[in-house]
């Protein structure tokens, strides 16, 4: 068995209802790690291209790392990788939980769920051991409830496990279901949507197995930097005191709040709503696993009034975000509301709310009429809206079946010049950062594998525009404090280096905002290195980095994705109709192609196409992947 | 007692200027320093950073002296002393 990894993979075939394992294997661990890396290693080997991401050859893959435990810092993270039912391609999304830990102390580093099941199941994994359990019962609940259930059932000495599961809205099929640890989410890509295609509602994880460390003593020393390094951030203090909607009213302010459906890059009431959630809405901070040294997670409700919602884990920035900027509701309860729905039913927060602004844009250019919407009133900042067309897209009645399918197919269904409008790229709906705030996160939307999300682009707008470099200033990035953020020339190759650093929390299993308070990939790999044994120092762990960029690159290559899938839509390349940078025309990129074309030259791909050159893919160790 | 207030970082963006020379009384504390900011520099601070109606600051903003960051609004002040504001994107 290998230092620092469980050892064993978990195969699960819902179509034999068979429970296998199997080794880790030794060379992939080390040139993938694990996550996101080892996940696409899999899903790129076993995975034929033009599959139908919901039909029983599409595979889910739970996948951990060497750092996914509680002790170090954001090791309470679990990434699962799938071929997303909503863009067609590489699917990936981070949950942070006890989820990731617990696989681990169940015996696996990873699960790789395949086939169909004929009748609903859920998977039962405790010390070494799996089962699939008969989940007739859980048909039609909550995530609330299946956890419930989940817990009770599979509880061990007193124990409860850990449990991830689908809502209804995954057994729907919505293509942009999520994958559920209660409050938490492994939200964008559909991946709830692959679970209900599978008839798999849930998955629990317990037990009490611990890896070997190389160097236990090591990994302690290494570990302990970590976290003091991170408690000593003066970044923790603000993420802990405010968490990601902290930065609300900056980001109207900078230009980098999308309003209106992207018809905007500011507001103007981000500071009020960020004042009212503080006062009415906040209960306290949170770590969303057990041992977190920040505490971003929020915990919220409304007290009273029609909105009146439970105590639960939300108000995160995208998602209060898409549910008032976007929609131009001023009411901060609905938002919070909405939030809470979400996680009820298990949809992700950021295409919810970016598929009504969509509807509510189609309603205003009378693409759609009120009737064709079932009666609800559409108009932009109809707060009463929101929770009644939510619960159409859960549940796929009338106008919300067109939704539950994405802006991309929903556009194409709908005709009517509605394709103008359906922000996203690759097929998945655009976050609540614009990258009319920096140019950075413009060309880090577009070439991001799985397309326009919330995570992988965020080192473009903090390097960009928060001027942090990510430690990414010892491996040839430039210092951000001496670049412009409306400059364009060098912001391609900027991208490409540090797209190579920040996805090492994904290939981790960790969480990336642990590199928001000062974790640089020195710190990753000396934490890997007292695990694993193995001599890996950050030089080797950011090439890690690039080959797994590339390997999921070569992913989407395979599916016939290429240069034109790394455009971005027109709307975001043009002034913003009103606001403050209305008449900023500094704040538009100007020449995108360009930036492209300087993208693909520093990851040395073949400029016209975009795919990995060969002497790339050679000098990656990945020329046997075509 | 005189403090000299320096505004870096990204907080420039939303100050009207980088350093303040401020006034305070015997025994000033950070709360008597910041209801100074506001008699001087007023409305000029953007509203990301600053709550007007508060006079107080808004979102991830951090107040730094030599001895560390300062959050009790009591902490008392002492003549001569630089602060630093500071603030902080915290993404999402």
């Amino acid at each position: 068995m290998i230092n620092g990894y469980s050892g064993q993979i978990l195969r699960v075939n819902l179509s034999t209802k068979s429970c296998a394992t199997e080794p880790i294997d030794s060379v992939k661990a080390r040139k993938f790690i694990g996550g996101a890396g080892y996940g696409a290693e899999i899903l790129y080997s076993e995975l034929k291209a033009g599959i139908d991401p919901l039909g029983p050859e599409n595979k889910l893959v739970f996948a951990t790392s060497p750092l996914t435990c509680n002790v170090v810092a954001g090791g309470g993270s679990i990434t699962v990788c799938f071929k997303s039912p909503l863009t067609g391609a590489w699917g990936e999304s981070r949950c942070g939980s006890n989820f990731g830990p617990d696989l681990r102390k169940a015996g696996f580093d990873i699960i790789i769920v395949e086939g169909k099941s004929a009748t609903p199941v859920y998977l039962a994994v405790t010390n070494g051991e799996a089962r699939l359990e008969d989940a007739t019962n859980l048909v039609g609940k909550d995530v609330y409830e299946k956890s419930d259930f989940i817990e009770n059932a599979e509880t061990v000495n007193g124990k409860k496990p850990t449990v991830m599961c689908i809502g209804q809205a995954g057994e729907n099929l919505v293509l942009f279901a999520s994958i559920m640890a209660r409050d938490r989410a492994a939200g964008r890509n559909g991946g709830g949507a692959v679970m209900g295609s599978k008839n798999i509602l849930a998955v629990s994880v317990s037990g009490t197995a611990k890896p070997n460390h190389a160097s236990a003593e090591g990994f302690r020393a290494a570990t302990k930097d970590a976290i003091t390094t991170v408690k000593n951030s003066e970044m923790r203090d603000g993420f802990n005191e405010f968490g990601t909607i902290g930065d609300m009213p900056a980001n109207d302010e900078d230009g980098d709040w999308p309003s209106k459906n992207w018809r905007s890059n500011s507001w103007g009431e981000g500071a009020r709503l960020f004042d009212e959630f503080q006062e009415n809405n906040l209960v306290k901070a949170k770590g969303c696993y057990s041992g977190c040294p920040i505490g971003c997670a929020r915990v919220c409700e409304v007290k009273k009034g029609k909105y009146k919602t439970p105590v639960h884990e939300g108000g995160e920035y995208e998602t209060i975000s898409v549910f008032t900027s976007s929609l131009l509701n001023k009411n901060i309860d609905v938002a919070v509301h909405c939030d809470y729905l979400c996680n009820k039913w298990g949809i992700d927060t950021i295409s919810a709310g970016a598929m009504i602004s969509f509807a509510m844009e189609c309603y205003e250019k009378g693409i759609v009429t009120k009737t064709d919407v079932d009666g609800i009133d559409l108009t932009w900042g109809n707060s009463e809206a929101l929770p009644l067309m939510l619960e159409k897209i859960v549940f796929r009645q009338g106008f919300g079946d067109i939704l539950a399918d994405g802006v991309r197919k929903a556009a194409e269904k709908l005709g009517g010049g509605s394709e103008k409008f359906a922000i996203h790229v690759k097929g998945l709906e655009g976050p609540a950062h614009d990258p009319r705030s920096g140019k950075l996160l413009g060309i880090a939307y577009g070439t991001a594998n799985r397309g326009m999300c919330h995570i992988h682009p965020l080192e473009g707008m903090a390097y960009d525009r928060g001027k942090m470099d990510w430690g990414m200033k010892a491996h040839g990035a430039r210092d951000p404090e001496t670049i412009d953020r409306w400059d364009e020339k060098g912001k391609g190759a900027d991208c490409a280096l540090l797209q190579r650093g920040l996805i090492l929390p994904d290939i981790l299993s960790t969480c990336k905002f642990m590199s928001y308070a000062g974790l640089n990939p020195e710190h990753w790999a000396q934490m890997l290195a007292e695990t694993t044994g193995w001599d890996i120092d950050a030089k080797e762990l950011i090439q890690v980095g690039e080959r797994v960029h590339n390997i999921q690159r070569l992913f989407n290559v395979r599916e016939g994705l290429g240069r034109k899938d790394d455009m971005l839509p027109k709307r975001i390349l043009s002034l913003p109709e009103f606001g403050v940078y209305k008449d900023k025309k500094d704040c538009v990129i100007s020449d995108y192609d360009a930036l492209l074309d300087e993208y693909y030259e520093a990851c040395g791909w073949d400029v016209e196409t975009g795919v990995p050159s060969k002497r790339k893919l050679k000098e990656l160790g990945l020329e046997d992947y075509k | 007692m005189k403090i000299v207030l320096k505004i870096n970082g990204t907080m420039k963006r939303y100050f009207p200027a980088i350093e303040y020379q401020l006034s305070l009384g015997r025994g000033a504390t950070l709360a008597d320093l910041y209801d100074e900011l506001a008699n001087v520099a007023g409305t000029d601070i953007s509203p990301a950073v600053w709550n007007h109606t508060k006079n107080r600051p808004r979102g991830p903003v951090i107040m730094r002296s030599e001895a560390g960051v300062l959050k009790n609004e009591n902490e008392p002040l002492y003549n001569g002393q630089t602060l630093e504001f500071k603030r902080f994107l915290v993404g999402g």
